[in-house]
């Protein structure tokens, strides 16, 4: 199998790892928002459940969530079948919100209490408040954390091949069995290596935009 | 709004998350539990081993036949399998064939139902057929006593044997399990290939290594971390050799290790559907067409028909 | 009738009690300084008049208008916000908007107030806008940081993120402008600018309560001072009275070790 080949076959691996990567991404950040709201919330029942809940999530390994999502309905005696791809995707979200709404919370928190003060003296309301005053900075404080979370999530994608999703991982994997070649396993290190850095470039623009003011 | 929504998708997934954990625990129970009457037959089978791998299984319990209703309404049947020559894999045009292919699609054309191949992680093999992820594992399935605690085989149809594969550098050290003392020996965990290094004195008190997968054993012996690996006999053939990465290692031909046979895995439930594939199966056997495809995927030496 | 009217208010934190019961008015244009050792309750005074805090008693009046009344409490997030416009607060440590320059952070509070969430013409909001950057441009030649406009706060000193401070709270035109210890965070060299500030509002009949541990200052530009012990009002008058013939012997005990610290 030439090195071409390889790389075609690695690259619909590659394809199925950014997939999971870019839905993980796009619908994790709000999600983790929104909990963030419900761990911090000033109704205990929603912020008891929010917060077992993220222990829960954040005590446990990703790879035994992803296989709960699958197979656990089935073995429930459930009708539900999810699509392998639909549940790596689903364990994926669910994971990074509750990692991502932590990072928020410490962002948020981090924020001093004059600048809401400030803002309340303004006759700013509470929406507000959190828009206008409070959440760039968070964003800015968060920057940095959120980032070694996101590089952490690229690598991550290869646990959807516990239930045999066929990520860029499990491409290799393939053809070091079929093809009995094993340098394909670690050529994918390149594929990695390579998108790690695209991510680790456009997060350092994303903070050298905003070091335009310090605290 | 926002709130009630985001407290009702909160509670579902929470319940999901609960009932995970206490399922973990009770994993175990619910594959055996639920069918209790079966689990009972196999173990009582399991004295004489090859027994419970014909037909008695399904006379024995007539009831909750809605097994074979559940695969043909859908008209499919999903088969667990990983990619291995020359089991199943693909040829040049990127097509899916090999031995467990063909034999597959023969028994599935006499079923009337569509064969679907769904490659899974093979130490997932009984989670992935007890949850109805899959509904079948064909895919050079070892019968063995602790499986049998979790499904239910249909005929045995190669023998399969366990091979010591070594770097033939090295190959002229070993002339027996007695001179392997002391070394390092790869297998994937929980194959056959671990109960035959186990069930040797000489190789159980060496340094065993469990891998995820067999091809695993062999990247082990080619990387030098294990002296010796154990894989089934038609993977070891079929991998090493010319044009591969493992072309400098080869099958100790020398030493013998417990031999056992390849059969089909089904839900131990699923009485009826096993009842159809042994028909399938012996007909096949009979009109010569199994035998066929053994002999076109270089299988026919094993083959137990 | 006074402008402001403050009667009875009592707060507790917990078991402790920081206002046992204040009574004041003041008149528009004078400027009353608040002064008294740390924990006397000067700064939750403030606070209470900012509805920062909601006092457990008592009420509030501006110019006969009930800010806060104990009976009708607890009041909305809305009503809140409509009453407390009446008041500015300046804070002990700035708290500016590092995100925003020094322009925006004078503007865009108005900007909020005026524009955000109503249906106005293009033209209307065009011109609103307009007005509001007029005037902060304006507020802050007043403070004479005319030259920072575009500056970020972490780009000023402590003196001049203070003037911008004051800056942004006058751009709502409250009518009672509060500062809490303003220059309390500052190097002792800068606060010269925040006071001469000050002091300039107060040339235009301003209506200010300075919460301060400027002795000096409090006495040369206070209509009225209050010296606040242990949650009540201990002595209240005139600088001249208060400073210069106390009646009671807590206040004189204060001031006379104010003045040694001098």
């Amino acid at each position: 199998m030439s090195f071409w080949e390889v790389t075609k076959q690695l690259a619909d691996g590659f394809g199925v790892t950014l997939m999971i990567f870019g839905i993980t991404l796009v619908a994790s950040l709000p999600l983790g928002l929104i909990m963030t709201f419900g761990s911090m919330s000033k109704i205990p029942p929603i912020k008891w459940l929010v917060k077992t809940f993220v222990w829960i999530i954040r005590g446990t390994p990703l790879m035994l969530q992803i296989i709960l999502i699958f197979y656990g309905p089935g073995l429930l005696g459930l009708e539900i079948k999810l699509p392998r791809m639909t549940a790596v995707i689903i364990a994926f979200i669910i994971n990074y919100s509750c990692y991502f709404s932590e990072i928020y919370r410490g962002g948020i928190e981090s924020i001093p209490k004059g600048q809401y003060e400030a803002g309340q003296v303004l006759g700013m309301t509470k929406k507000q408040i959190f828009f206008k005053v409070v959440l760039f900075q968070v964003i800015k404080r968060i920057v940095p954390p959120m980032g070694n979370e996101i590089i952490t999530l690229v690598k991550d994608t290869s646990l959807a091949r516990v239930i045999a999703v066929t990520e860029l991982v499990k491409a290799a994997e393939r053809i070091v069995t079929l093809k009995g070649l094993i340098w394909p396993l670690f050529y994918i290190g390149a594929f990695y290596l390579l998108f790690s850095a695209l991510l680790t470039f456009l997060l350092n623009l994303a903070e050298k935009k905003m070091n335009y003011y310090s605290i | 709004m926002k709130k009630k929504i985001f407290a009702l998708l909160m509670g579902a997934v929470m319940c999901m998350g609960c009932m995970g954990l206490g399922g973990c625990s009770s994993d175990e129970n619910s594959l055996n539990g639920s069918n209790s009457s079966n689990a009972d037959n196999s173990g009582t089978g399991s004295e004489n081993s090859d027994s419970s791998t014909d037909s008695e299984n399904s006379s024995s319990s007539a009831a909750g036949n809605s097994d074979w209703d559940y695969i043909s309404n859908k008209g499919e049947v999903v088969v667990g399998i990983t990619y291995y020559e020359p089991m199943n894999y693909f040829d040049e045009n990127g097509e899916l064939v090999g031995f467990e292919t063909e034999f597959t699609k023969a028994v599935c054309e006499k079923l009337g139902v569509t064969p679907v191949f769904q490659e899974i992680e093979w130490e997932k093999k009984e989670v992935e057929l007890q949850s109805k992820a899959i509904d079948l594992i064909w895919n050079g399935l070892t019968v063995t006593e602790d499986r049998k605690e979790n499904m239910a085989f249909s005929k045995t149809y190669l023998n399969n044997k366990q091979v010591i594969i070594v770097k033939t550098e090295n190959a002229d050290k070993y002339t027996d399990t007695a001179s392997m003392a002391g070394t390092s020996i790869a297998f994937e965990s929980g194959s056959a290939g671990e109960d035959a290094a186990k069930a040797d004195e000489t190789l159980a008190g060496c340094e065993l290594i469990g891998c995820s997968a067999q091809k695993d054993a062999l990247l082990e012996v080619k990387a030098g971390t294990a002296d010796l690996g154990i894989l089934d006999y038609t993977l070891a053939k079929a991998s090493i050799g010319e044009g591969t990465d493992y072309a400098d290692m080869q099958i100790l031909d020398s030493v013998e290790l417990a031999s056992e046979q390849y059969a089909v895995g089904v839900r131990l439930e699923d009485t009826e559907t096993l009842a159809k594939i042994n028909n399938a199966i012996d007909e096949l056997a009979q009109d010569g067409t199994l035998l066929d495809i053994a002999k076109k995927y270089g299988v026919d030496d094993i083959y137990a028909l | 009738m006074a402008f402001l009217e403050v009667k009875g208010i009592e707060k507790s934190f917990g078991r402790t009690e920081v206002l046992k019961g204040i009574d004041f008015s003041m008149e528009k244009g004078e400027v009353l300084a608040i002064i008294g050792s740390s924990g006397s309750g000067k700064t939750t005074l403030l606070r209470c008049l900012n509805f920062l805090e909601t006092p457990d008693r008592g009420s509030i009046l501006v110019n006969g208008d009930v800010m806060f009344d104990c009976e009708e409490a607890p009041y909305s997030d809305s009503a809140k916000r409509e009453k407390r416009l009446h008041f500015g607060l300046v804070f002990q440590s700035f708290n500016l908007f590092p995100q925003y320059n020094v322009l925006r952070n004078i503007s865009l509070a108005p900007e909020l107030r005026r524009i955000r969430g109503k249906k106005l013409p293009k033209a209307e909001k065009k011109k609103i806008r307009n007005d509001i950057d007029e005037n902060s441009r304006r507020l802050l030649d007043t403070v004479g940081l005319a030259a920072k406009t575009y500056s970020y706060p972490c780009e000023l000193s402590g003196g001049q993120q203070q003037r911008v401070a004051i800056a942004r709270a006058l751009a709502l035109d409250p009518d009672i402008l509060c500062f809490d210890e303003p220059t309390s965070a500052l190097d002792p060299e800068l606060t010269g600018e925040v006071l001469r500030v000050i002091r300039e509002l107060k040339s235009s009949d301003r209506t200010m309560i300075v919460v301060t541990h400027e002795m000096n200052f409090a006495r040369g530009v206070a209509d009225k001072v209050i010296f606040m012990a242990d949650g009540i009002i201990e002595e209240y008058g005139t600088p001249d009275e208060v400073f210069g013939n106390p009646k009671s012997p807590v206040t004189k005990a204060f001031l006379e070790k104010s003045l040694e610290n001098i």
